[in-house]
Protein backbone atom coordinates (compact mmCIF):
# COMPACT_ATOMS: atom_id res chain seq x y z
CA UNK A 1 0.00 0.00 0.00
CA UNK A 2 1.23 3.49 -1.07
CA UNK A 3 1.95 6.15 1.65
CA UNK A 4 -0.54 8.24 0.10
CA UNK A 5 -3.28 5.51 0.83
CA UNK A 6 -2.08 5.07 4.39
CA UNK A 7 -1.77 8.88 4.85
CA UNK A 8 -5.40 8.67 3.55
CA UNK A 9 -6.48 5.95 5.76
CA UNK A 10 -5.13 7.51 8.98
CA UNK A 11 -6.76 11.06 8.11
CA UNK A 12 -10.15 9.17 7.24
CA UNK A 13 -9.85 7.44 10.44
CA UNK A 14 -8.45 10.24 12.73
CA UNK A 15 -12.14 12.10 11.52
CA UNK A 16 -14.09 9.35 12.11
CA UNK A 17 -15.51 8.87 8.54
CA UNK A 18 -14.16 5.16 7.95
CA UNK A 19 -16.98 2.66 6.75
CA UNK A 20 -17.75 -0.12 9.68
CA UNK A 21 -15.71 -3.00 7.86
CA UNK A 22 -13.00 -0.57 7.09
CA UNK A 23 -12.65 0.98 10.78
CA UNK A 24 -12.52 -2.52 12.55
CA UNK A 25 -9.83 -3.25 10.06
CA UNK A 26 -8.11 -0.39 10.73
CA UNK A 27 -8.39 -0.48 14.18
CA UNK A 28 -7.16 -4.18 14.26
CA UNK A 29 -4.27 -3.02 12.57
CA UNK A 30 -3.21 -0.13 15.37
CA UNK A 31 -4.37 -2.54 17.80
CA UNK A 32 -1.68 -5.24 17.01
CA UNK A 33 0.90 -2.63 16.34
CA UNK A 34 1.53 -2.67 12.96
CA UNK A 35 3.61 -0.67 10.87
CA UNK A 36 2.05 2.67 10.79
CA UNK A 37 3.43 6.10 10.92
CA UNK A 38 1.58 6.10 14.56
CA UNK A 39 3.37 9.68 15.55
CA UNK A 40 1.58 11.08 12.23
CA UNK A 41 -1.43 9.31 13.41
CA UNK A 42 -1.45 10.94 16.77
CA UNK A 43 -0.96 14.28 15.51
CA UNK A 44 -3.99 14.12 13.20
CA UNK A 45 -5.82 12.59 16.01
CA UNK A 46 -4.90 15.60 18.10
CA UNK A 47 -5.79 18.14 15.47
CA UNK A 48 -9.10 16.86 15.11
CA UNK A 49 -10.17 16.97 19.03
CA UNK A 50 -9.34 20.56 19.22
CA UNK A 51 -12.07 21.25 16.98
CA UNK A 52 -14.76 21.65 19.14
CA UNK A 53 -12.66 24.90 20.81
CA UNK A 54 -13.53 26.26 18.05
CA UNK A 55 -17.54 26.37 19.03
CA UNK A 56 -19.06 28.78 21.59
CA UNK A 57 -18.23 26.68 24.67
CA UNK A 58 -21.61 26.29 26.63
CA UNK A 59 -21.74 25.39 30.52
CA UNK A 60 -23.66 22.29 30.99
CA UNK A 61 -27.14 22.66 33.09
CA UNK A 62 -26.41 22.81 36.78
CA UNK A 63 -28.69 19.40 37.45
CA UNK A 64 -26.47 17.95 35.14
CA UNK A 65 -23.53 17.30 37.45
CA UNK A 66 -25.93 15.74 40.01
CA UNK A 67 -27.32 13.26 36.75
CA UNK A 68 -24.06 12.46 36.58
CA UNK A 69 -23.18 11.95 40.14
CA UNK A 70 -26.72 9.84 40.76
CA UNK A 71 -25.63 7.97 37.94
CA UNK A 72 -21.89 6.90 39.27
CA UNK A 73 -23.81 5.88 42.45
CA UNK A 74 -26.10 3.65 40.84
CA UNK A 75 -22.95 2.01 39.20
CA UNK A 76 -21.61 1.83 42.29
CA UNK A 77 -24.46 -0.10 43.47
CA UNK A 78 -25.00 -2.06 40.64
CA UNK A 79 -20.84 -3.19 40.78
CA UNK A 80 -22.14 -3.92 44.63
CA UNK A 81 -25.06 -6.15 44.05
CA UNK A 82 -22.80 -7.95 41.03
CA UNK A 83 -20.34 -9.00 43.87
CA UNK A 84 -22.67 -10.46 46.17
CA UNK A 85 -23.98 -12.49 43.59
CA UNK A 86 -21.29 -13.45 41.57
CA UNK A 87 -21.85 -12.48 38.48
CA UNK A 88 -20.06 -9.90 35.97
CA UNK A 89 -20.42 -6.66 35.81
CA UNK A 90 -22.58 -5.34 33.06
CA UNK A 91 -23.65 -2.18 32.96
CA UNK A 92 -25.35 -0.44 30.05
CA UNK A 93 -24.15 3.08 29.44
CA UNK A 94 -26.20 3.50 26.16
CA UNK A 95 -28.31 6.61 26.46
CA UNK A 96 -31.01 6.50 29.12
CA UNK A 97 -33.19 8.87 29.97
CA UNK A 98 -32.35 11.10 32.45
CA UNK A 99 -35.37 10.53 35.36
CA UNK A 100 -35.18 12.00 38.93
CA UNK A 101 -34.80 9.44 41.36
CA UNK A 102 -36.04 9.34 45.24
CA UNK A 103 -32.80 8.62 46.74
CA UNK A 104 -31.92 11.56 48.17
CA UNK A 105 -33.15 15.31 49.16
CA UNK A 106 -29.74 16.90 48.48
CA UNK A 107 -28.73 18.23 44.95
CA UNK A 108 -24.87 17.17 45.57
CA UNK A 109 -24.86 13.53 44.88
CA UNK A 110 -20.94 13.93 44.13
CA UNK A 111 -20.68 14.56 47.92
CA UNK A 112 -23.06 11.51 48.63
CA UNK A 113 -20.59 9.65 46.31
CA UNK A 114 -17.41 10.36 48.16
CA UNK A 115 -19.14 9.87 51.48
CA UNK A 116 -19.99 6.61 50.13
CA UNK A 117 -16.54 5.76 48.84
CA UNK A 118 -14.47 7.81 51.83
CA UNK A 119 -16.01 6.60 54.98
CA UNK A 120 -14.51 3.58 56.47
CA UNK A 121 -18.02 2.44 57.42
CA UNK A 122 -19.24 2.71 53.99
CA UNK A 123 -19.92 -0.07 51.76
CA UNK A 124 -16.45 -1.64 50.52
CA UNK A 125 -14.28 1.46 48.98
CA UNK A 126 -12.19 -0.83 46.27
CA UNK A 127 -14.54 -1.52 43.67
CA UNK A 128 -11.74 -2.24 41.09
CA UNK A 129 -10.74 -5.61 39.61
CA UNK A 130 -8.29 -7.28 42.09
CA UNK A 131 -10.76 -7.18 44.98
CA UNK A 132 -13.46 -7.63 43.08
CA UNK A 133 -11.91 -11.02 42.68
CA UNK A 134 -10.66 -11.25 46.44
CA UNK A 135 -14.30 -10.29 47.00
CA UNK A 136 -15.86 -12.43 44.76
CA UNK A 137 -14.00 -15.58 46.31
CA UNK A 138 -15.09 -15.08 49.25
CA UNK A 139 -18.69 -14.97 48.21
CA UNK A 140 -17.79 -17.89 45.60
CA UNK A 141 -17.10 -20.30 49.02
CA UNK A 142 -20.24 -18.92 50.96
CA UNK A 143 -22.09 -19.69 47.61
CA UNK A 144 -21.31 -23.10 47.13
CA UNK A 145 -21.48 -24.22 50.60
CA UNK A 146 -24.98 -23.03 50.30
CA UNK A 147 -25.04 -24.75 46.89
CA UNK A 148 -23.40 -28.05 48.53
CA UNK A 149 -25.99 -27.99 51.26
CA UNK A 150 -29.12 -27.84 48.64
CA UNK A 151 -27.19 -30.83 46.47
CA UNK A 152 -26.72 -33.00 49.26
CA UNK A 153 -30.73 -32.92 49.92
CA UNK A 154 -31.34 -33.61 46.42
CA UNK A 155 -29.04 -36.52 46.36
CA UNK A 156 -31.35 -37.47 49.66
CA UNK A 157 -34.28 -37.17 47.87
CA UNK A 158 -33.39 -39.04 44.76
CA UNK A 159 -31.63 -41.54 47.69
CA UNK A 160 -34.95 -42.21 49.23
CA UNK A 161 -37.08 -42.00 46.00
CA UNK A 162 -35.00 -45.25 44.48
CA UNK A 163 -35.44 -46.92 47.90
CA UNK A 164 -39.05 -46.51 47.45
CA UNK A 165 -38.86 -47.99 44.50
CA UNK A 166 -37.06 -50.47 44.38
CA UNK A 167 -38.83 -51.78 47.50
CA UNK A 168 -41.78 -51.19 45.32
CA UNK A 169 -40.45 -53.44 42.93
CA UNK A 170 -39.84 -56.11 45.02
CA UNK A 171 -42.69 -56.41 46.47
CA UNK A 172 -44.32 -56.03 42.70
CA UNK A 173 -41.82 -59.38 41.86
CA UNK A 174 -42.65 -61.20 45.39
CA UNK A 175 -46.33 -61.02 44.52
CA UNK A 176 -46.13 -62.26 41.00
CA UNK A 177 -43.40 -64.97 42.04
CA UNK A 178 -45.99 -65.79 44.97
CA UNK A 179 -48.54 -66.85 42.64
CA UNK A 180 -46.53 -68.36 40.09
CA UNK A 181 -45.25 -70.33 42.47
CA UNK A 182 -48.62 -71.23 43.94
CA UNK A 183 -49.97 -71.93 40.54
CA UNK A 184 -47.25 -74.10 40.29
CA UNK A 185 -47.79 -76.04 44.12
CA UNK A 186 -51.53 -76.44 42.45
CA UNK A 187 -50.09 -77.88 39.32
CA UNK A 188 -48.13 -80.13 40.64
CA UNK A 189 -50.71 -81.36 43.03
CA UNK A 190 -52.81 -82.20 40.34
CA UNK A 191 -50.01 -83.94 38.51
CA UNK A 192 -49.37 -85.91 42.13
CA UNK A 193 -53.02 -87.20 42.56
CA UNK A 194 -53.14 -88.23 38.90
CA UNK A 195 -50.07 -89.77 39.53
CA UNK A 196 -51.49 -91.26 42.35
CA UNK A 197 -54.62 -92.62 41.22
CA UNK A 198 -52.37 -93.92 38.17
CA UNK A 199 -50.53 -95.57 40.84
CA UNK A 200 -53.57 -97.03 42.41
CA UNK A 201 -54.86 -98.31 39.48
CA UNK A 202 -51.34 -99.78 38.17
CA UNK A 203 -51.59 -101.51 41.79
CA UNK A 204 -55.16 -102.38 41.98
CA UNK A 205 -54.56 -103.83 38.53
CA UNK A 206 -51.46 -105.75 39.47
CA UNK A 207 -53.08 -106.77 42.59
CA UNK A 208 -56.29 -108.01 40.25
CA UNK A 209 -53.84 -109.39 37.50
CA UNK A 210 -51.15 -110.72 39.55
CA UNK A 211 -51.84 -114.50 38.68
CA UNK A 212 -51.65 -113.46 34.92
CA UNK A 213 -48.99 -111.21 35.36
CA UNK A 214 -46.73 -113.84 37.19
CA UNK A 215 -47.59 -116.26 34.66
CA UNK A 216 -46.42 -114.58 31.70
CA UNK A 217 -43.00 -114.97 33.15
CA UNK A 218 -43.15 -118.78 31.49
CA UNK A 219 -42.00 -118.74 27.71
CA UNK A 220 -44.58 -119.18 24.58
CA UNK A 221 -47.78 -118.81 26.59
CA UNK A 222 -50.97 -120.29 24.78
CA UNK A 223 -53.60 -117.88 24.60
CA UNK A 224 -57.18 -119.80 23.36
CA UNK A 225 -60.50 -117.41 23.88
CA UNK A 226 -63.44 -119.32 25.33
CA UNK A 227 -66.80 -118.82 24.52
CA UNK A 228 -70.02 -120.49 25.35
CA UNK A 229 -71.30 -123.47 23.21
CA UNK A 230 -74.98 -121.44 22.76
CA UNK A 231 -75.21 -118.36 20.88
CA UNK A 232 -77.33 -116.78 23.75
CA UNK A 233 -74.56 -117.88 26.33
CA UNK A 234 -72.68 -114.61 27.78
CA UNK A 235 -69.77 -117.60 28.84
CA UNK A 236 -66.45 -115.82 27.68
CA UNK A 237 -63.12 -116.00 29.06
CA UNK A 238 -59.42 -117.05 27.94
CA UNK A 239 -57.17 -119.81 28.84
CA UNK A 240 -53.54 -119.43 28.96
CA UNK A 241 -51.28 -122.35 28.57
CA UNK A 242 -48.08 -122.68 29.55
CA UNK A 243 -47.30 -126.50 27.93
CA UNK A 244 -43.64 -126.60 28.59
CA UNK A 245 -44.13 -126.12 32.46
CA UNK A 246 -47.51 -127.76 32.13
CA UNK A 247 -49.47 -124.58 33.69
CA UNK A 248 -52.74 -123.04 32.60
CA UNK A 249 -54.79 -120.02 33.81
CA UNK A 250 -58.15 -119.61 33.62
CA UNK A 251 -60.02 -116.21 33.06
CA UNK A 252 -63.60 -117.11 32.51
CA UNK A 253 -66.62 -114.90 33.40
CA UNK A 254 -70.49 -115.41 33.37
CA UNK A 255 -70.23 -118.92 34.26
CA UNK A 256 -73.46 -119.92 36.16
CA UNK A 257 -73.10 -120.76 40.01
CA UNK A 258 -73.29 -124.33 40.61
CA UNK A 259 -74.08 -126.56 43.81
CA UNK A 260 -71.83 -127.23 45.93
CA UNK A 261 -71.44 -130.87 44.93
CA UNK A 262 -70.07 -129.84 41.20
CA UNK A 263 -67.46 -128.60 40.00
CA UNK A 264 -66.01 -127.18 36.86
CA UNK A 265 -63.52 -129.35 35.00
CA UNK A 266 -61.10 -128.39 32.44
CA UNK A 267 -60.34 -130.68 29.27
CA UNK A 268 -57.76 -130.99 26.65
CA UNK A 269 -59.67 -132.82 23.96
CA UNK A 270 -56.71 -134.58 21.52
CA UNK A 271 -57.34 -136.26 18.47
CA UNK A 272 -57.82 -139.56 20.50
CA UNK A 273 -58.30 -138.91 23.65
CA UNK A 274 -59.89 -136.11 26.21
CA UNK A 275 -57.49 -135.31 28.96
CA UNK A 276 -58.59 -133.30 32.55
CA UNK A 277 -56.70 -130.32 32.79
CA UNK A 278 -57.90 -130.05 36.34
CA UNK A 279 -60.82 -128.65 38.47
CA UNK A 280 -61.86 -125.46 39.48
CA UNK A 281 -64.18 -123.35 41.75
CA UNK A 282 -65.57 -119.91 41.17
CA UNK A 283 -64.15 -117.72 43.84
CA UNK A 284 -65.42 -114.27 44.37
CA UNK A 285 -62.92 -111.78 43.92
CA UNK A 286 -60.58 -113.71 42.07
CA UNK A 287 -59.80 -113.49 38.20
CA UNK A 288 -58.03 -116.27 37.50
CA UNK A 289 -57.64 -119.27 38.83
CA UNK A 290 -54.40 -121.57 37.89
CA UNK A 291 -54.17 -125.11 37.15
CA UNK A 292 -51.17 -127.38 37.38
CA UNK A 293 -49.40 -130.00 36.19
CA UNK A 294 -51.85 -129.96 33.16
CA UNK A 295 -50.87 -133.23 30.90
CA UNK A 296 -47.93 -132.67 28.71
CA UNK A 297 -50.04 -133.05 25.23
CA UNK A 298 -47.98 -132.24 22.42
CA UNK A 299 -49.31 -128.54 21.04
CA UNK A 300 -50.13 -130.33 17.15
CA UNK A 301 -52.09 -132.80 18.66
CA UNK A 302 -54.88 -130.62 20.83
CA UNK A 303 -58.36 -129.99 18.90
CA UNK A 304 -59.88 -128.08 21.52
CA UNK A 305 -60.06 -126.94 25.25
CA UNK A 306 -63.24 -127.38 27.07
CA UNK A 307 -65.22 -126.51 30.70
CA UNK A 308 -67.85 -128.86 32.07
CA UNK A 309 -69.65 -129.34 34.62
CA UNK A 310 -68.70 -131.73 36.42
CA UNK A 311 -69.64 -134.20 40.07
CA UNK A 312 -67.17 -132.20 43.15
CA UNK A 313 -64.13 -135.08 42.78
CA UNK A 314 -64.13 -134.26 39.25
CA UNK A 315 -64.63 -136.69 36.79
CA UNK A 316 -62.51 -139.05 34.38
CA UNK A 317 -63.91 -138.48 31.13
CA UNK A 318 -66.35 -135.24 30.12
CA UNK A 319 -69.54 -135.68 31.05
CA UNK A 320 -71.39 -133.11 32.57
CA UNK A 321 -72.72 -129.91 30.73
CA UNK A 322 -70.23 -127.97 28.51
CA UNK A 323 -70.02 -124.55 29.87
CA UNK A 324 -67.63 -122.78 27.36
CA UNK A 325 -65.28 -124.30 24.24
CA UNK A 326 -61.92 -123.04 23.30
CA UNK A 327 -60.93 -124.30 19.38
CA UNK A 328 -57.12 -124.96 19.11
CA UNK A 329 -56.71 -123.27 15.64
CA UNK A 330 -58.92 -120.55 16.09
CA UNK A 331 -58.07 -116.91 14.60
CA UNK A 332 -58.41 -115.71 18.12
CA UNK A 333 -55.41 -118.18 19.64
CA UNK A 334 -52.15 -116.33 20.10
CA UNK A 335 -49.31 -117.51 21.54
CA UNK A 336 -47.23 -114.59 23.68
CA UNK A 337 -43.67 -114.86 23.78
CA UNK A 338 -41.80 -113.80 26.72
CA UNK A 339 -39.04 -110.85 25.04
CA UNK B 1 -2.02 16.02 49.14
CA UNK B 2 -2.20 18.61 46.27
CA UNK B 3 -5.51 20.04 45.39
CA UNK B 4 -7.16 18.06 42.67
CA UNK B 5 -7.40 21.45 40.70
CA UNK B 6 -3.51 21.29 40.14
CA UNK B 7 -3.57 18.09 39.24
CA UNK B 8 -3.16 17.37 35.18
CA UNK B 9 -5.73 15.15 33.42
CA UNK B 10 -3.11 12.21 33.83
CA UNK B 11 -2.96 12.68 37.36
CA UNK B 12 -6.77 13.49 37.72
CA UNK B 13 -7.15 10.29 35.56
CA UNK B 14 -5.14 8.23 38.21
CA UNK B 15 -7.10 9.29 40.94
CA UNK B 16 -10.20 8.09 39.66
CA UNK B 17 -8.73 4.75 38.90
CA UNK B 18 -8.52 4.79 42.85
CA UNK B 19 -12.52 4.85 42.67
CA UNK B 20 -11.74 8.98 44.39
CA UNK B 21 -15.12 10.26 43.29
CA UNK B 22 -13.98 14.07 43.58
CA UNK B 23 -11.49 13.48 41.25
CA UNK B 24 -14.11 12.81 38.63
CA UNK B 25 -15.63 15.76 40.18
CA UNK B 26 -12.78 17.57 39.31
CA UNK B 27 -12.50 16.13 35.39
CA UNK B 28 -16.31 17.06 35.26
CA UNK B 29 -15.91 20.58 36.36
CA UNK B 30 -13.20 20.45 33.63
CA UNK B 31 -14.39 18.65 30.88
CA UNK B 32 -18.57 19.35 30.70
CA UNK B 33 -18.76 22.66 29.00
CA UNK B 34 -16.19 21.80 25.93
CA UNK B 35 -18.21 18.04 26.01
CA UNK B 36 -21.65 19.30 26.12
CA UNK B 37 -21.11 21.53 23.66
CA UNK B 38 -19.84 19.20 21.28
CA UNK B 39 -22.35 17.10 22.22
CA UNK B 40 -25.27 19.56 21.38
CA UNK B 41 -23.58 20.44 18.18
CA UNK B 42 -24.29 16.69 17.05
CA UNK B 43 -26.79 15.18 19.22
CA UNK B 44 -30.46 15.60 17.61
CA UNK B 45 -31.79 17.67 21.00
CA UNK B 46 -30.50 19.04 24.05
CA UNK B 47 -32.05 16.15 25.74
CA UNK B 48 -29.74 13.69 23.84
CA UNK B 49 -26.98 16.10 24.63
CA UNK B 50 -27.73 15.34 28.27
CA UNK B 51 -27.86 11.94 28.38
CA UNK B 52 -24.34 11.92 25.97
CA UNK B 53 -22.73 14.41 28.94
CA UNK B 54 -23.38 11.71 31.74
CA UNK B 55 -22.89 8.70 29.47
CA UNK B 56 -19.07 9.95 28.29
CA UNK B 57 -18.33 10.26 32.28
CA UNK B 58 -19.98 7.26 33.28
CA UNK B 59 -17.96 5.42 30.94
CA UNK B 60 -14.83 7.49 32.11
CA UNK B 61 -15.55 6.06 35.39
CA UNK B 62 -15.93 2.75 34.47
CA UNK B 63 -13.28 2.38 31.83
CA UNK B 64 -10.32 4.30 33.22
CA UNK B 65 -8.18 1.24 34.83
CA UNK B 66 -9.48 -1.21 32.51
CA UNK B 67 -7.77 0.86 29.50
CA UNK B 68 -5.22 2.50 31.38
CA UNK B 69 -6.49 5.79 30.55
CA UNK B 70 -3.95 7.23 33.28
CA UNK B 71 -1.54 6.60 29.74
CA UNK B 72 -3.04 7.89 27.53
CA UNK B 73 -3.92 11.63 26.01
CA UNK B 74 -7.06 11.78 28.24
CA UNK B 75 -8.20 14.75 26.20
CA UNK B 76 -8.07 13.26 22.81
CA UNK B 77 -9.41 10.58 24.41
CA UNK B 78 -12.26 11.80 26.13
CA UNK B 79 -13.12 14.39 23.19
CA UNK B 80 -13.08 11.48 20.25
CA UNK B 81 -15.45 9.22 23.20
CA UNK B 82 -17.95 12.64 23.31
CA UNK B 83 -17.71 12.51 19.22
CA UNK B 84 -18.49 8.64 19.00
CA UNK B 85 -21.11 9.14 21.16
CA UNK B 86 -22.91 11.71 20.16
CA UNK B 87 -22.80 10.27 16.20
CA UNK B 88 -24.04 6.98 17.76
CA UNK B 89 -26.87 8.94 18.67
CA UNK B 90 -27.02 11.12 16.05
CA UNK B 91 -27.48 7.89 13.00
CA UNK B 92 -29.94 5.91 15.75
CA UNK B 93 -32.22 9.02 15.31
CA UNK B 94 -32.05 9.78 11.71
CA UNK B 95 -33.93 6.93 10.72
CA UNK B 96 -36.14 4.34 12.53
CA UNK B 97 -34.59 2.00 9.55
CA UNK B 98 -31.45 2.39 10.02
CA UNK B 99 -29.77 -0.87 10.54
CA UNK B 100 -27.29 0.43 13.30
CA UNK B 101 -26.20 -3.06 15.63
CA UNK B 102 -27.61 -3.19 18.58
CA UNK B 103 -25.58 -1.29 21.49
CA UNK B 104 -24.48 -3.68 23.86
CA UNK B 105 -20.95 -3.48 25.43
CA UNK B 106 -19.58 -5.67 22.26
CA UNK B 107 -20.40 -2.19 20.44
CA UNK B 108 -19.39 0.20 22.52
CA UNK B 109 -15.97 -1.59 23.00
CA UNK B 110 -15.65 -2.03 18.66
CA UNK B 111 -17.01 1.81 18.03
CA UNK B 112 -17.71 3.78 20.64
CA UNK B 113 -14.37 3.29 23.03
CA UNK B 114 -11.89 5.43 20.93
CA UNK B 115 -8.73 3.61 19.69
CA UNK B 116 -5.62 6.25 19.99
CA UNK B 117 -2.28 6.31 18.48
CA UNK B 118 0.43 5.38 21.59
CA UNK B 119 2.46 8.52 20.23
CA UNK B 120 -0.30 10.75 19.95
CA UNK B 121 1.26 13.65 22.06
CA UNK B 122 -0.50 14.57 25.44
CA UNK B 123 -2.77 17.50 25.49
CA UNK B 124 -4.06 18.92 28.28
CA UNK B 125 -7.67 21.19 28.40
CA UNK B 126 -6.29 23.49 29.87
CA UNK B 127 -3.60 23.74 27.07
CA UNK B 128 -5.98 23.27 24.51
CA UNK B 129 -8.42 26.08 25.58
CA UNK B 130 -5.51 28.77 25.75
CA UNK B 131 -4.93 27.71 21.84
CA UNK B 132 -8.46 28.10 21.01
CA UNK B 133 -7.10 31.53 18.91
CA UNK B 134 -4.49 29.40 17.25
CA UNK B 135 -7.17 26.67 16.06
CA UNK B 136 -9.93 28.90 14.62
CA UNK B 137 -6.72 30.53 12.63
CA UNK B 138 -5.61 27.06 11.16
CA UNK B 139 -9.14 26.42 10.34
CA UNK B 140 -9.59 29.48 8.21
CA UNK B 141 -6.31 28.19 6.31
CA UNK B 142 -8.72 25.43 4.66
CA UNK B 143 -10.79 26.03 1.71
CA UNK B 144 -14.32 26.25 2.16
CA UNK B 145 -14.71 22.19 1.06
CA UNK B 146 -11.77 21.27 3.07
CA UNK B 147 -14.08 23.10 5.86
CA UNK B 148 -17.23 21.36 4.62
CA UNK B 149 -15.77 17.78 4.22
CA UNK B 150 -14.33 17.82 7.97
CA UNK B 151 -17.88 19.15 8.87
CA UNK B 152 -19.80 16.39 7.37
CA UNK B 153 -17.36 13.68 8.60
CA UNK B 154 -16.68 14.68 12.14
CA UNK B 155 -19.64 16.64 12.74
CA UNK B 156 -22.46 15.07 11.07
CA UNK B 157 -20.93 11.44 11.29
CA UNK B 158 -20.89 10.82 7.73
CA UNK B 159 -18.80 7.99 6.08
CA UNK B 160 -16.62 8.64 2.99
CA UNK B 161 -19.31 6.74 0.53
CA UNK B 162 -22.23 8.75 1.89
CA UNK B 163 -19.79 12.07 1.44
CA UNK B 164 -19.42 10.44 -1.60
CA UNK B 165 -22.67 10.73 -2.62
CA UNK B 166 -23.76 14.38 -0.70
CA UNK B 167 -21.10 15.93 -2.75
CA UNK B 168 -21.49 14.21 -5.87
CA UNK B 169 -17.87 13.82 -6.37
CA UNK B 170 -15.59 11.04 -6.85
CA UNK B 171 -14.19 8.87 -3.80
CA UNK B 172 -10.52 9.34 -4.35
CA UNK B 173 -11.63 13.19 -4.51
CA UNK B 174 -13.02 12.77 -1.16
CA UNK B 175 -10.38 10.98 0.44
CA UNK B 176 -8.12 13.32 -0.82
CA UNK B 177 -9.50 16.18 0.58
CA UNK B 178 -10.05 14.97 3.68
CA UNK B 179 -6.04 14.01 4.26
CA UNK B 180 -5.38 17.75 2.56
CA UNK B 181 -7.71 19.21 5.11
CA UNK B 182 -6.43 17.79 8.10
CA UNK B 183 -2.50 17.80 6.75
CA UNK B 184 -3.03 21.39 6.41
CA UNK B 185 -4.51 21.94 9.40
CA UNK B 186 -1.79 19.97 11.26
CA UNK B 187 0.59 22.23 9.27
CA UNK B 188 -1.34 25.37 10.12
CA UNK B 189 -1.70 25.16 13.93
CA UNK B 190 1.88 23.87 14.35
CA UNK B 191 3.62 26.62 12.20
CA UNK B 192 1.34 28.98 13.96
CA UNK B 193 2.92 28.02 17.50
Amino acid sequence: MSDQAVNEMMSAFAVGCMDKENYTNFKKHIESKSDLPYGELGRLQAIVTMLPFVLEQEQPPAHLKNHVGRRLMAIQDEMKEKLKSGKTLIIDTNQKRLTKTKTSATNDSFAQLAAANETPAAAPRELHVEKLTFNENKITSETMAHHSESSTLSVLWIVVIILILMVLGLAYYGYNRYYELKEEIGKLDNSLTSTKTELRSTNEFITKNAALIEFFNYDNVWVVPLSGTDPSSKVSGKLYVALTEKEALIQVDNLPNITPDKTFQVWIVSKNQTYSMGKFFIEPGSKYVKLTNIPGIPKEQILQFKITEEPRDGSVVPSGQIYAVGLAKSSGNKTMKKY
Amino acid sequence: MAELSELSDNELVAEITRNKSRALEELYDRYSPVIYTLAKKIAPDEKSAENIVVDVFSLIWKKAKELNLSNLCVYTWIITLTRNKAIDMLKRSRSAEATLDYYDDLYEDNFIIPVLSEEAEHLDIKQVSKDKEKIENALNGLTDIQKYVIHLAFYEGYNINEIVERLGIPKETVRAKINTALNRLCDNFYEGS
